[in-house]
């Protein structure tokens, strides 16, 4: 997959499905040798994290999806390059735990590989984040 | 219109010059108009409050090379499309006042008009950026302290 329309109606239907906690269609776009990393210092940020294979990164998904919920979704800056694709977004996140509501912004590196994310590498506001 | 080609030459230029604090090259690749931010909660204070205009930014930009110099930097990523980049680079961060030393990750997008940077949009580990900049003033307190 490197038509650009292609991958941007991938990605559109990733972060639908990541929105949603759709589980189902997250485990269809991940490749087997998927990895999903949360850029930063696990020293001072303890959402730094790095999850490696379909089930790793499964694994973390289904702990966001359970621990976050997402609103107010808005995809702010989609740069596609071959078969990469940079998105710049912003939600409102409600924690479960803490009933705790914040808008924040976030950015995502993908690589995209037979119709599949192999790496998605996200960035986000780690001191907002805990 | 800028060029592909163009663009990716701004991009890697201004990355590697914010790494060398190469002021003469920053002052170049940005508009008079042009607005930089990293994005974080307000309550980042002075570290996501975003800047508009050539003077401000390169002042935040003198500031942070004089206080948080970088080196072993390296572009990891860099994706063009139109008139828009996105880049991650890595670098090693040491508190000039400190002994701090780690490596980080900072991912940018840009849109550049004629040649030159009119938005840019940061995002950094603000966790650790606070971390290290809080170490740096601290170091800076003590040693005014001496001199005293």
């Amino acid at each position: 997959m490197t038509d650009r329309g292609e991958i941007e109606g991938f990605v559109k239907k990733l972060y639908a499905a990541r929105v949603d906690g759709d589980m189902d269609a997250l485990s269809g776009a991940f490749a087997e040798n998927a990895k999903f990393q949360i850029a930063g210092s696990p020293e001072v940020s303890m959402l730094a994290t790095l999850a490696e294979g379909h089930d790793g990164v499964m694994s973390l998904m289904q702990t966001i999806a359970d621990s976050l919920a997402f609103e107010d979704f808005a995809m702010l800056d989609l740069v596609i390059d071959g078969n990469k694709a940079a998105v710049r977004w912003r939600a409102t996140v409600h924690q479960v735990a803490s009933g705790q509501t914040f808008t924040t912004e976030l950015a995502d590196f993908i690589v995209i590989e037979d119709g599949k994310v192999v790496s998605f590498i996200e960035f986000l506001d780690t001191a907002l984040a805990g | 219109m800028t060029a592909r080609r163009e663009i990716e030459v701004l991009v890697r230029g201004l990355c590697a010059a914010r790494a060398a604090g190469d002021m003469d090259t920053l002052r170049q690749g940005y508009a008079g108009n042009a607005t930089f931010r990293i994005a974080g909660s307000p309550a980042g204070g002075a570290l996501t409050a975003p800047l508009t205009g050539h003077a401000e930014i390169m002042a935040r930009f003198e500031s942070n090379i004089a206080s948080l110099p970088l080196g072993d930097f390296a572009i990891v990523d860099l994706l063009v499309e139109g008139n828009q980049a996105a880049v991650r680079w890595r670098a090693t961060v040491r508190g000039a006042n400190s002994k701090v030393e780690s490596t980080t990750e900072i991912a940018q997008f840009l849109e550049v008009e004629d040649g030159k940077v009119v938005t840019l949009v940061e995002f950094l580990d603000t966790a650790f950026a606070a971390n290290v900049l809080d170490k740096a003033h601290a170091t800076q307190a003590a040693k005014t302290e001496e001199l005293s």
